[in-house]
């Protein structure tokens, strides 16, 4: 048995050789909504004014990706909390994309939450597909490299829950 | 790939209830087969239940504790009920300590116990790899063959098929084994054995595993770990058996 377990180190150190990751096949620069990959980029308006919002744009910041809608009640629930992190955490980005509702909808949404967080709208769902958010809210941590460090889905998240999320990606 | 499912109308993660499936499945086998080896399978399954409890209360408050800066604002909000807020390092020693001490207070912590426990711990890391599979955490590396799986807009060896597959050969295996007359403990290094070199063989196809020196930490560790659970198996076969003390013969 000796000669045999000798035998396994030569064939599987032989194994771990060969089938050793070339250079070219990393995966941590290539976009994939998963833990361990880049956040895929999008560009979507901006609620209260329609400019551009580009995700590439807050390179080198924390940002917390966050999938919701009106009609969503842990969506409305975590809301509140999303805004305290917000404010706790400047250096951090909270972003909150909308899906597939209509502006005057979500405007009157965040006058009676007196919200203040970047809020961006996904009316086609086409950031949806990319993320391929299966549920509603679910939120992603992106570090300042842009990869993406943890997923939640549902909800509703605490304010110590993402803080203590952001906390750990700086 | 579905993180998330419906069920009954009702969204559930689905990685988590393929851990507690896989879970509740090794504990019922286990302690299933500890009975037909006359070991207390109801002290199996205690441990189990109270390891898992234990394991999560340390997990929560071991998260809390290092992230206790952002808790101080709102305490209570360490009480929600949430997976994200769990830290394993912490969750994993508790609730092995409270199975341990359970185990060791019922009098059943021998080899034998391996060997029932092998086929159940297989059972939980089919749990593990179907959410690792529905979560879509496995990246396996680019392949054309016809087995593919598209992942990520790239065709991609299926890894945590591969390791379900595995996995099910080696709690079958163990069954097997289990009805075989091997000294105790040989059934639970079998086990570890061949999932060790089942991990270097199949982590040779993934694409995410962690590397030292250019090398999978994965494949490092699952040869050197496989090389010397089959010395120990050989060497367990090889050795006597137990020693029968035969008494002074009486005549009547």
């Amino acid at each position: 048995m000796r000669r045999l377990a000798l035998l396994a180190i030569l064939i599987g150190g032989a194994w771990t050789w060969i089938s050793r990751p070339a250079a070219h096949e990393a995966v941590a620069g290539s976009p994939a909504a998963r833990v361990g990959g880049l956040a895929p980029d999008f560009t979507l308006p901006a609620l209260d004014d329609g400019r551009p919002v580009r995700l590439a744009d807050y390179r080198g910041r924390v940002v917390v990706i966050n999938f919701w809608a009106t009609w969503c009640p842990p969506c409305r629930v975590e809301m509140p909390a999303l805004q305290q992190a917000q404010r706790a955490m400047p250096d951090a980005v909270v972003l909150a994309v909308n899906q597939q509702e209509a502006a005057d909808a979500v405007s009157r949404f965040v006058r009676e939450q007196q919200l203040d967080l970047p809020i961006v709208l996904d009316m086609t769902g086409d950031v949806n597909r990319l993320y391929r958010v299966r549920a509603l809210p679910t939120t992603y941590f992106v570090d300042s490299d842009g990869v993406i460090r943890d997923i939640v889905y549902g909800g509703p998240l605490t304010r110590a829950l993402i803080e203590s999320k952001v906390s750990s990606m700086r | 790939m579905a993180p998330i499912i419906q069920v009954f109308g009702v969204s559930v993660q689905a990685g988590p209830l393929a851990i507690l499936i896989g879970f509740l499945a090794g504990l019922w086998l286990s302690s299933r087969l500890a009975a037909s080896r006359r070991l207390d399978g109801g002290a199996i399954n205690d441990a189990g239940f109270y390891g898992a409890i234990a394991g999560l209360i340390a997990a929560r408050a071991g998260y809390v504790l290092v992230h206790w800066p952002a808790y101080a604002v709102e305490p209570l909000s360490a009480l929600m009920p949430s997976l994200s807020a769990l830290l394993p390092w912490t969750g994993w020693p508790a609730g092995l300590a409270v199975a341990g001490w359970i185990v060791w207070r019922k009098g059943i912590a021998r080899a034998e116990l391996l060997d029932v426990l092998a086929p159940g711990i297989a059972l939980l890391a089919i749990g593990l790899a179907a959410a690792a599979l529905l979560n879509g955490d496995t990246l396996g590396q680019p392949t054309t063959l016809p087995w593919a799986v598209t992942l990520w807009g790239e065709s991609r060896h299926p890894v945590p098929v591969y390791e379900l597959a595995a996995l099910v050969v080696i709690v079958l295996g163990c069954v097997r084994l289990l009805g075989w007359d091997l000294p105790p403990g040989a059934v639970a290094l079998a086990a570890l054995a061949a999932y060790a070199f089942a991990r270097v063989g199949i982590d040779g196809f993934r694409a995410d595993a962690p590397l030292l020196a250019g090398l999978r930490v994965t494949q490092l560790a699952g040869t050197v770990i496989g090389a010397a659970s089959l010395w120990m198996f050989g060497e367990l076969l090889a050795s006597p058996g137990p020693e029968i003390e035969h008494g002074p013969r009486t005549d009547s």
